[in-house]
């Protein structure tokens, strides 16, 4: 059942993208809604801040449609577009990391307060802690400790444990070899879980 | 494995990428290592906590700021295309006039590259100026087009002449050693030489209408015959008038020096089958003929290196009362007009 729900999502995408190559902007549209909340919470799970998040997703639809004459179909278009999503992540991530500090828990260091995680949610201007969800304030702090990791290792978690990507389409994706890959999710998620432990007392 | 190996391994285990040796070592170790047990509920847990977080909720602009830098890109694009890649409704008709431009560019840069018009056309207007103090001054060696006109210019005055032959009858006098007068055509002289000679297209005047300047040609001949004393100058002005032309239709791209040879013999037909043996003796092949009772004309045509052969052979034939030098040149092809008369018109 879900395979054949995957195979018509492939044949809708297949055709929507033939559709753009003649200018069909609707059917680039039909794509952007439906990719949309998908490729900005990847990019946000990598970068970690709400703006620059919005403003990458941006960017990673805007380049998907100049290079969609190149895209020939050997992978599916949502693969095509993680990847193009991942590759500006890094970029951005590499342009900020330079000019600022994150709002992200150091994985050595002790664990900040709870003011310190709703500061770095974008959304948490108003409401007070009290006020927030159990579940959000988890999901607050575990992209907190994501924030931690080095760029290399917060790509592949990701990729891995978010969008749930097999170690050898990760390693496709990034040009990594596949025992890189395994190495660095045991890695990051070992960060992860030493991090959680310090946030949320358990895991 | 040891223990520090395991613990390595722990993620990979969860993920069930070990293989089946490493997959048994694991659990066999987790059973008697209870950190390594925590460890790996912890990591299930981690990764748990991983994948439901669920997603973000974008900005609600989001789609609508993409799609409007779409929209510029996409009118950016079209601009650059429109600018650099004219619409098909321009393209093609643009490409059809560069195409027929470059054809006429490049059969006129051929025609005039060709050394077909440089050499035989000089001894024409040469000829023509001698002949004829009233043509046309104004002939350009090489340019067909302007010699054309001569050929309007003469008609009247050659079918006049015809004209006046024919009223006469064909008993014209002729002036010692020149052209006998034939102004009519003999049906059944054409057939025979149609059915003699294997050139059948050229045999009979029939199919002289087809091709102008070979009509003016033979009929230049008749009237040459038809008014014997005015004969060589106006065989030459004839030929400046109609030789360009038969020359384009004829020979187009190859080299062509002109003769011309006046034959007297006592018989017309067997003269043009011997002029057919001996062309065929020589390489030559008939291009033109237009046979009488009376006499007649054809042309010949034969490389010039087997020119000399050929001549010597027409020379056996009769008596050949005229002759205009041999064309320059050890290479090429001569066409040579053959103008056949009787010497003893058979009684009528």
């Amino acid at each position: 059942m879900i395979r054949e729900k995957n195979r018509a999502t492939i044949d809708a995408d297949a055709e929507l993208v033939k559709s753009c190559r003649t200018g069909d902007l609707r059917a680039f549209e039909t794509l952007v809604e439906k990719y949309r909340n998908r490729m900005f919470t990847l990019v946000y799970r990598i970068l970690g801040d709400y703006d620059d998040a919005a403003e990458v997703t941006q960017d990673v639809f805007v380049a998907a449609w100049r290079a969609l004459g190149k895209f020939r179909g050997e992978a599916l278009f949502s693969t095509w577009l993680t990847r193009i999503a991942v590759n500006l992540s890094r970029n951005r991530l590499q342009q900020t990391r330079t000019r600022s500090s994150r709002e992200a828990y150091s994985l050595d260091e002790p664990i900040p307060g709870c003011e310190k995680c709703r500061h770095s949610d974008p959304r948490s201007d108003g409401p007070s802690a009290q006020e927030m969800l159990e579940r959000e304030e988890i999901r607050i702090r575990v992209q907190g400790c994501i924030n931690g990791l080095e760029p290399g290792f917060r790509e592949v978690l990701v990729l891995r444990d978010v969008e749930e990507y097999s170690y050898g389409e990760i390693g496709g994706m990034l040009g990594l070899a596949e025992g890189t890959v395994k190495s660095r999710i045991s890695r990051a998620r070992e960060a992860i879980r030493g991090c959680l432990k310090r946030v949320l007392g358990e895991i | 494995m040891d223990h520090a190996g395991i613990r390595d391994k722990l993620s990979a285990y969860l993920d069930g990428a070990v293989t089946p040796r490493e997959k048994a070592l694991i659990e066999e170790h987790l059973k008697t290592c209870p950190e390594c047990e925590t460890a790996l509920r912890d990591l299930r847990r981690t990764v748990e906590r991983l994948r439901t977080m669920g997603e973000e909720e974008p900005p609600p602009w989001l789609t609508q700021r993409i799609m409007a830098r779409i929209r510029e890109e996409a009118a950016q694009e079209k601009a650059f295309r429109r600018r650099f890649f004219p619409p098909l409704r321009w393209k093609l008709p643009l490409q059809a006039a560069a195409l027929v431009f470059l054809s006429v560019t490049v059969y006129m840069v051929y025609r005039g590259v060709s050394p077909e018009v440089k050499i035989a056309v000089p001894p024409v207007a040469e000829i023509q100026r001698e002949g004829t103090p009233q043509a046309p001054p104004a002939i350009t060696p090489g340019s067909e087009t302007e010699q054309k006109p001569a050929v309007p210019e003469k008609r009247p005055t050659e079918e006049k002449k015809q004209d006046i032959a024919s009223a006469k009858g064909r008993a014209v006098p002729r002036s010692s050693g020149e052209a006998p007068a034939a102004a009519l055509p003999s049906e059944s002289a054409r057939e025979e030489a149609a059915s003699q000679f294997a050139q059948p297209p050229a045999a009979a005047p029939a199919p002289m209408p087809e091709t102008k300047g070979g009509a003016q040609r033979v009929l230049g001949e008749q009237g040459d015959m038809a008014l014997p004393r005015d004969a060589e100058n106006r065989r030459k002005e004839e030929k400046s008038a109609s030789s360009p032309a038969m020359r384009a239709k004829a020979v187009a791209p190859t080299a062509m020096r002109d003769m011309r040879v006046v034959l007297g013999v006592n018989d017309t037909d067997t003269a043009f089958r011997e002029i057919d043996r001996i062309a065929g003796l020589s390489g030559g092949t008939i291009v033109r003929r237009s046979a009488r009772d009376e006499g007649g004309v054809c042309i010949v045509r034969v490389e010039r290196e087997r020119l000399g052969e050929f001549l010597e052979r027409v020379g056996k034939i009769g008596e050949v009362r005229k002759t205009t030098p041999l064309p320059a040149g050890e290479n090429g092809v001569v066409e040579v007009l053959i103008t056949v008369e009787t010497v003893n018109r058979p009684g009528r």
